[in-house]
């Protein structure tokens, strides 16, 4: 079930009516009712992936309970090797077995081996990377001693599976999230309107904005061999612009939809796009994701304290594995080295952790430093970018060529009339920038309510046939 | 809990309210623009420097379906010299393809102007469709409101169209509006549009020819189903019927002005009801085309006279035919031009000798 859509409304007014009016006193089939109306949700798109999240819920609420009760450090590992070994498999398959078997076979290829290699035509379950990510959290920590397991599979099982993050996240931990299960939970008259507002403005930015974008791009990414340089230019920041859009926007619906059913869940974004370098981007940018890889990837790998050269190289594998989480394609891989380039002279000069503020904290306008800083950091992930959006390698190179030698600086008007609105959505998150997302906060309650009125008109008139969320396909 | 239900209950209430005001606004002053319009200009352009002596003006279901070269071929058998030029733009719909109309009046002068005729499509069926809101032409956008309303039925009238028609409605009658020509026409970067359609041959291109070439904005293909075709069939059919659909006069007055107005320059005009056509435009556009004088016309919709156009095999997607069924449905324009054009027997037979 797509959120963009008349369905979504109806099943959600009919889970917040359920849930707190008539299951209101009982945790417990509250917590089933999360559960059947999440299986509801997500068998929406195809039911029979249902299975699979079946599947993972029950090998790591079994080997959780395993990890707790197992005394001796060998059958611990074994029994968290059993857990990764199924997410991971389960992700390598439906996701990878494709990719691999056609690079192999072009390996072969290229050293004249004749490969024909068997292929399956499968298909990408919606949201794959995310639950089993989540799933492999929990086992993780339980390993670590960090979090004790969990014997109440109503809660582990409606944890895995609940709605609003389900299929794009953001990814939780099982640390944070899962305890919110185990309590009472009371309706919050603040907490529930400030969950409208999220998804207020999270609607905004996937319909009015990311979904109208997305028509231009394809069309200037498609036709990039007949296009201006300023064109291309614009498709790559109209790109950047979507997919942020895009995501951020499903990120603010999914928490704001679970704080109207009372829970917490933790920030996917904090303007990235106001970053003054590359780590802050990522420090800003899917943190749940690059959270996670830092805590299950980068510091296992030992970190940053295990000499330069290993720093460096957990840099790469990080950023590459991040690239390959997000597709099975060169291109993605790509894209996470350009990022691992980036990031290393900041992690080199030891200024990785040099922008940890806000930018211009404080100050209605920044500096000139700052200002180009911004910019900077913007145009690199930009041009990054290009390949994250390209369907092949050589077509990224051949529109980044053409984006700087083309010598042609045409533009058509028909392309810019959504600047109007990126322009407000942009100087509405820097005057916003210090709340965790942004809201109308003028001195009268009728001034506010009149903002929320004009964001969600502009956001019905400049509604489209919707397209689906970018990061489903992760 | 309660507390809560009730003020998002007063809030969705007074954004309702809202709502129905800021649509009384921009229904009113907003026409959309089609993605494709600068195809429009370069088209102008050709008919400017050519003397075309038959012009077609429409949609995607011209542009993609009338093959000039055929159809001149067709006439020249049947004794009729015309020379032919595709006007059709994808997305050209009324009120914007009104526009287009006089602004090919304003160029040149042909013997013979095929217009497709066509409901205006509402502002929000627009964008949906990819067009942008560019230009601000209260008159149009007020005639649009009102042809929408008249043929709309009446359980969907108050949500679509709001406050709209209460404004166009007043503007008919007194004159006051709330803008006026705020923006205007204007299509640029003509060398980008000269670019991205050099492909188009005489103004046609099928949906075929531009998928295969890859040049083109054509998006993906969506399969149709022949279930789809035949509830079209259906649907075309039952437009026959007279109690199907309801007549609007504000379109059918259009018509007749555009009727007289080209009559008056020297120039035939024949509206065009074209196959594929949805339920809500068909049931909007028949009981005026069915109004319209029988030398002005020409019906290529009819499922029992053309059910090759609902057919799988001649079709692309579920608005338009392929390169087979384009071809077939210039033929039968150039018939029932021929007809038109010379009514005897003597011309059908010959037709029917080239096929």
């Amino acid at each position: 079930m797509n959120f963009v859509s008349f369905e979504f409304a109806f099943f959600l007014t009919l889970v917040f009516g359920v849930y707190w009016l008539v299951l209101g006193k009982s945790i417990k089939l509250q917590n089933l009712f999360l559960l059947v109306v999440s299986y509801i949700f997500y068998g929406w798109w195809d039911w029979r992936f249902l299975s699979l999240i079946v599947f993972s819920s029950v090998v790591d609420f079994i080997c959780g309970i395993l990890l707790e009760r197992f005394e001796s450090k060998f059958a611990k590992r074994c029994t968290l090797a059993v857990s990764l070994a199924s997410n991971l498999g389960l992700l390598l398959f439906f996701k990878y077995f494709g990719f691999f078997v056609e690079s192999t076979a072009e390996a072969l290829e290229f050293f004249g081996f004749a490969a024909n290699l068997p292929t399956l035509n499968i298909l990408l379950p919606v949201g794959i990377s995310f639950y089993t990510f989540q799933t492999l959290s929990y086992s993780i920590d339980v390993y670590r001693g960090k979090l004790k397991a969990e014997t109440n599979w109503i809660a582990f099982f409606a944890y895995v599976a609940f709605f609003p993050q389900l299929v794009a996240g953001p990814i939780e931990r099982a640390t944070n999230f899962l305890p919110q299960f185990l309590v009472p939970r009371t309706f919050n008259y603040d907490s529930a309107f400030e969950g409208i507002k999220q998804m207020a403005w999270g609607f905004f930015k996937k319909v009015a904005i990311a979904d109208n974008c997305a028509v231009m791009v394809d069309e200037i990414f498609k036709n990039y061999e007949q296009l201006s340089s300023t064109m291309l230019l614009l498709g790559v920041v109209y790109f950047a612009v979507q997919i942020y859009c895009d995501f951020s926007g499903y990120s603010d619906i999914a928490i704001g939809c679970a704080a109207l059913l009372g829970f917490k869940l933790c920030a996917n974004f904090r303007y990235p796009y106001f970053s003054r370098d590359v780590a802050e981007f990522w420090r800003r940018w899917h943190i749940s994701l690059s959270t996670w890889f830092r805590d299950y990837l980068y510091i296992p790998l030992g970190g940053s304290r295990a000499g330069k050269w290993t720093s460096i190289r957990n840099v790469f594998i990080v950023f590459l594995v991040s690239g390959l989480w997000h597709g099975a394609n060169w291109t993605f891989v790509v894209w996470g080295l350009i990022h691992a380039l980036m990031f290393l002279p900041l992690l080199l000069t030891s200024s990785n952790r040099s922008n940890l503020d806000d930018v211009a904290y404080g100050k209605m306008v920044p500096s000139l430093s700052e200002i180009a800083r911004v910019f900077s950091t913007f145009f690199v992930v930009c041009l990054a970018w290009v390949f994250f959006r390209s369907p092949t390698l050589a077509d990224a190179t051949a529109y980044l060529i053409r984006l700087f030698v083309s010598g042609d600086f045409g533009i058509s008007v028909d392309y810019l009339w959504i600047v109007p609105l990126i322009l407000f959505l942009f100087i509405f998150e820097w005057l916003c920038r210090s709340k965790p997302f942004p809201t109308f906060s003028f001195n009268s309650p009728g001034l506010n309510l009149m903002g929320y009125f004009l964001l969600v008109y502009t956001t019905s008139v400049f509604c489209r046939q919707t397209a689906t969320f970018i990061y489903f396909q992760f | 809990m309660f507390r809560f239900l009730k003020n998002v209950t007063l809030i969705v209430l007074a954004y309702a309210a809202f709502a129905f005001c800021a649509s009384t606004i921009l229904y009113h002053c907003g026409l959309v623009t089609p993605r494709d319009e600068p195809l429009a200009e370069l088209k102008l352009q050709a008919v400017q420097d050519n003397d075309y002596s038959m012009l077609m003006v429409g949609s995607s279901r011209f542009y993609r379906h009338l093959d000039p070269e055929l159809i001149e071929d067709k006439l020249g058998a049947a004794g009729h010299d015309f020379s032919v030029y595709n006007m059709g733009v994808p997305g050209l719909w009324p009120p914007r393809q009104d526009k287009f109309l006089e602004r090919v009046e304003e160029v040149t002068t042909p013997k013979i102007l095929l217009v497709e005729i066509n409901k205006p499509k509402s502002l929000i069926g627009n964008m949906r469709s990819g067009s942008v809101i560019r230009s601000v032409d209260l008159p149009a956008a007020s005639e649009a409101i009102l042809i929408s309303k008249e043929t709309a039925s009446d359980t969907r009238t108050f949500l679509e169209f709001g406050g709209s028609y209460f404004a166009a409605l007043l503007y008919k009658y007194s004159g006051i509006g709330l803008f006026r020509y705020a923006l205007g026409d204007e299509t640029d970067n003509i060398e980008l549009a000269k670019n991205r359609f050099r492909h188009s041959e005489h103004g046609y291109l099928s949906l075929d020819r531009e998928q295969k070439t890859g040049l083109g904005s054509v998006g993906e293909q969506k399969p149709v189903k022949q279930q789809e075709l035949d509830k079209q069939r259906i649907e075309n059919l039952e437009k026959y019927n007279a109690d199907q659909g309801r007549l609007s006069p504000t379109l059918l007055a259009k018509c007749q002005a555009a009727i007289e107005r080209v009559d008056a320059q020297g120039c035939r005009l024949i509206y065009v009801l074209t196959p594929r056509m949805g339920k809500s435009d068909l049931a909007a556009v028949y009981p005026v085309f069915d109004k319209l004088p029988v030398a002005h016309k020409i019906d290529l919709s009819s499922p029992n006279e053309y059910p090759e156009f609902y057919s799988l095999r001649y079709s692309f997607d579920k608005g338009h035919l392929n390169e087979d069924g384009s071809q077939l449905m210039s033929i039968a324009l150039a018939e029932k031009l021929d007809q038109l054009l010379t009514p005897t027997a003597e011309s059908q037979t010959k037709m029917s000798a080239t096929r």
